[in-house]
């Protein structure tokens, strides 16, 4: 075990771990950050993203003390029930969920992606998510989501 | 714990639903309506029905068991469905509504806890609107007549001189003489006794109270209505999942499974995990190993470190053999159902005088739901009683099943259902709720476990396949006069009705299935087309690996033969594809449908294969047809020859479940089962070689992906005249036949093996080229 610094939405937090414990374990059972997922810990499926530094990355195979400094941002700074984000809007808007389980990181690699490239086109997007697995198969609401959040944006 | 679920609340606050019921609950306030039964203490009407629901303490005869309005003007519905991520709850909570005439935002639904709602069988069968949502309607219909007759009395007025506004009752010639429904009885029960028409396996179907009538089509003010499901905001944003659940002092487990199928275990070396920090516990009993350590990692940790020593196993056929394999398998040998297409005519001599005859073996493999969460569960054992957090689709077999594992007595143990990933007709196979309850007991304290993602692929129990060989014939005319068919599969629940679980089998205390196995994936063929002269049989055998339904039972691999095979008399009478199957189709919706669906998609008429099918251009394209019994379907695909990959440019459909209750939410079901659908036909594949399952992640297993995603033109017809059907499984059987008959009409190939992998198209293209058979 070993002290690790992290800074997760803005916030930091010190906690004692072994370093080397993937980031997704420490976010939700540490810190209660359910937002990232456990979906295969083999970094195949996207269920375990959070934003590293703008980077959409796969915490299930980040060790902690890797992302020691960093500014991490989880689903949870995005929005809340009262006060969803646009793109969680958006999401809604066209009930882009099954099961819901995957969305985390579909939204969160669409977020870090639209962030860098609000302008990125359907393909790009649809590449951009073939890292991530919808299994409940929600592949047309959840484009239209994000096609609808880009034009939110952009006007 | 993290959780807004209102059952787990009750549940860490010790509410008891028994206790409410039986009239020493929190809100009964000593009111009581005039001429009831007591809730308590009545005979079962479950009883010796052959069903067993019999679970007294939650009435299914009692209106209080599935709602209840509390004096602040919350009205929540109890149900024993689950809600798997399809949204059946909002419709639940849309019929309510409309038959109790209150605002739709008032209502709360509780799902699936064993302490609090009543026996509402398994939630599957796309049969929550037809079956799960019938006693909730009933019983908010009666409890709305039964407050007019309240409201009556207290206003003095009758009935019929009353209007009711989001439960306000106010008299009509008065607006300003008003009561509602929470100061007639809120906090108080109804106590009124409802009576059970028929058990299904999905739970009771109840009479309409004499004096009760349900709402017609145009009395609805939800029911028809895109109401937004009310969970998508949480289940985006916060995300309150099984995996989620948190109790103070829980340890973390994970499970050790047998390196082969079938081996047991010879030994195991504690000391190779004894120095991991946290490490609680080795837990084996009979075959069944796992860890316990304080945190995840470390239970991870543990798992992977672990010497254990299997014995050899029993083999497997390898999944390249697996039909060959069931050909020759001792079967239970049974003529076909007698259902209306069974043994017709005499096949033999309309065979031996056609014209043309046609002859095909059809192939559909394994296949596996792969939740996308791997399970998870959380189980809290005492001396004796335990509490189980788990998504099973079966609560009340799964409290069975821990129960029986833990030799605790049925109502010991409480089952509580939370949100987890899309299950897709898993039924009671809450295995890794019995794997919690198991280590839980062992450490005495409570465990979480979560199956890594290739426990899922590998050991969740998975559809069977299904071959068949068929003999078609037509006439001078190119009429089909005769159809033949064998088929042979496996049983698809040998798990999921109780018994069967992987701990079970691995602790060697398997009480076996609860319900007598059938093979639903070996129905009879052809479905609904009359055709003069039919015969066949269907053998069913004992499945390979641990078998289950998967959404629509039967239905794909069904229609995939069926409908290829259809495509190819039409094709060698030279008729166009969907002409040819409306001579065999009596009047009806379907038939209605598959004309929404021919004009929708534009279809030009004419036979199969198209034109450019022998151009030796690398990309072309073509249409097919398929109908999936309920949804009927045509895909557009453009195949590439060069390297055998399919894509699906767009497909239409159409589909009518009788009354439309939420056009949205219909339409994005019937997107995903077809989306679904379209995976396992191009994709998905349960392969294993001579001794374990090989599919065992999103490489091995993949689906389909975002790029693959094609347009889908969804057409739903609105028919209130005709009875309730589902929308969850619909859309996924016509996607193998109108993928595999749109391949035909592009390249002229006919591919009679799932999936469509660019491989096994390839190869198919090469052998016709070479003038070969197809595959
Ligand atoms: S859980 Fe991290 S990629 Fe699947
Ligand atoms: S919504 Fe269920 S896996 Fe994507």
């Amino acid at each position: 075990m070993s002290i690790v610094n992290l800074n997760i939405n803005r916030r930091t937090f010190t906690i004692d771990v072994d370093p080397t414990a993937p980031l997704l374990y420490i976010l939700r059972n540490d810190l209660s950050l359910n937002g990232p997922r456990f979906g295969c810990g083999l970094g195949q499926c996207g269920a375990c993203t959070v934003i590293v530094e703008g980077e959409a990355i796969r915490s299930c195979i980040t060790p902690v003390s890797s992302v020691e400094g960093f500014a991490i941002t989880t689903l949870e700074a995005l929005g809340t029930i009262e006060n969803p984000h646009p793109l969680q809007r958006a999401f809604i808007a066209q009930q882009a969920a099954g099961c819901g389980y995957c969305m985390n990181g579909i939204m969160m690699t669409a977020k870090a992606l639209l962030d860098q490239n609000p302008r990125a086109t359907e393909i790009q997007i649809m590449e951009a998510l073939d890292g991530n697995v919808c299994r409940c198969a929600l592949h047309i609401r959840v484009l239209k989501a994000i096609q609808q959040y880009q034009q939110e944006v952009r006007a | 714990m993290i959780t807004k679920n209102k059952s787990q609340i009750n549940a860490v606050r010790g509410f008891s639903r028994r206790d409410l019921l039986k009239g020493a609950g929190l809100f009964v306030v000593g009111f009581s309506v005039s001429g009831v039964a007591s809730a308590a203490g009545l005979a079962h009407p479950a009883a010796g029905a052959g069903v067993d629901m019999a679970f007294a303490d939650i009435p299914i005869d009692q209106l209080d068991s599935y709602l209840a309005i509390a004096q602040d003007g919350d009205v929540t519905i109890f149900t024993g469905r689950i809600d798997m991520g399809t949204g059946n709850r909002t419709c639940f909570k849309q019929f309510v509504a409309d038959e109790l005439d209150v605002s739709i935002d008032r209502i709360e639904v509780i799902a699936g806890d064993t302490d609090l709602t009543p026996d509402g069988g398994k939630t599957t069968a796309s049969d929550a609107i037809p079956v799960g949502a019938q006693p909730l309607r009933v019983s908010a219909a009666t409890a709305r007549a039964k407050l007019l007759e309240l409201a009556s009395g207290r206003l003095g007025v009758p009935v019929d001189q009353l209007t009711v506004s989001d439960g306000v009752v106010s008299v009509k010639s008065d607006p300003s003489k008003t009561i509602s429904y929470w100061d007639l009885i809120g906090g108080g029960r109804f106590g009124i006794k409802l009576e059970v028409d028929r058990l299904t396996l999905s739970g009771p179907i109840l009479k309409i109270p004499a004096g009760v009538t349900l709402k017609t089509v145009d009395q609805y003010k939800y029911v028809g209505k895109s109401v937004p499901r009310y969970d998508v905001p949480e289940r985006l944003i916060l995300g309150n999942f099984c995996q989620n659940v948190r109790l103070p002092g829980m340890l973390h487990g994970r499970l050790l499974r047998p390196a082969t199928y079938g081996a047991t275990l010879v030994s195991v070396d504690e000391s190779s995990v004894k120095d991991i920090p946290g490490f609680v516990k080795l837990v084996v009993e009979g075959s069944f190993v796992g860890v316990v350590c304080e945190r995840e990692e470390q239970a991870i940790q543990a798992q992977e470190r672990l010497k254990v020593i299997w014995s050899e196993g029993t083999g497997l056929p390898g999944s390249e053999n697996v039909f060959r394999f069931i050909r020759t398998q001792p079967a239970d040998k049974r003529p076909t159902r007698s259902d209306a297409t069974a043994i017709k005519g005499d096949v033999a001599t309309a065979l031996g005088s056609a014209a043309k005859t046609l002859r095909a073996t059809y192939e559909y493999p394994w296949n596996a739901t792969t939740m996308f969460a791997p399970s998870c569960a959380v189980a809290d054992v005492q001396a004796d009683k335990a509490t189980v957090w788990s998504g099973t689709q079966w609560p009340r077999y799964t409290q069975k099943d821990v129960a029986f594992l833990l030799g605790l007595p049925t109502e010991s143990v409480r089952v509580i259902w939370v949100e987890e990933s899309g299950s897709y007709g898993r039924l009671g196979a809450a295995d890794a709720a019995a794997d919690a309850a198991l280590l839980s007991k062992a450490v005495g304290k409570p465990v979480r476990v979560q199956w890594t993602r290739q426990e899922e692929h590998a050991w969740a129990p998975h559809q069977p396949p299904l071959v068949m060989d068929l003999r078609g014939g037509l006439d001078a005319q190119g009429n089909l006069v005769a159809w033949e068919y064998e088929s042979w599969s496996s049983t698809t629940h040998d798990t999921g009705r109780g018994g069967g679980l992987l701990a079970m089998r691995l602790v060697g205390r398997d009480p076996g299935p609860r319900n007598t196995p059938s093979g639903a994936s070996a129905s009879t063929s052809p479905s609904r087309y009359i055709i003069p002269n039919v015969r066949g049989a269907a053998h069913v055998v004992v499945p390979l690996l641990r078998s289950i339904y998967m959404r629509s039972p039967g239905g794909i691999q069904r229609a995939f033969i069926d409908e290829s095979f259809m495509d190819e008399l039409a094709a060698a009478a030279g008729v166009d594809p969907i002409d040819f199957r409306l001579r065999y189709l009596s009047p009806g919706i379907e038939v209605e449908l598959i004309d929404v669906v021919r004009k929708s998609s534009g279809w030009v008429t004419r036979p199969s294969p198209n034109q450019n099918a022998s151009s030796n251009a690398r990309f072309v394209t073509g249409r097919g047809f398929g109908r999936g019994y309920e949804v009927q379907m045509v895909v557009e695909v453009e195949v590439d020859r060069e390297t055998g990959k399919v894509r699906i440019i767009q497909a239409w459909l159409a589909y009518s479940p009788g009354l439309i209750v939420n056009p949205d939410g219909l339409t994005n079901q019937l997107e995903q089962a077809a989306l679904q659908g379209m995976s396992r036909v191009l994709t998905e594949e349960v392969t294993f070689d001579n001794s374990k399952v090989t599919s065992v992640d999103w490489i091995t297993h993949p689906v389909l992906k975002f790029s693959e995603t094609p347009k889908l033109h969804v057409n739903i017809v609105n028919r209130p005249d005709l009875p309730l059907d589902g929308a969850g499984e619909n859309g996924t059987p016509p996607t193998a036949p109108a993928i595999g008959n749109a391949i035909f009409d592009a390249t002229g190939v006919r591919l009679r093996r799932a999936p469509f992998t660019p491989e096994r198209v390839l190869a198919a293209l090469k052998a016709h080229d070479s003038g070969g058979h197809d595959h």
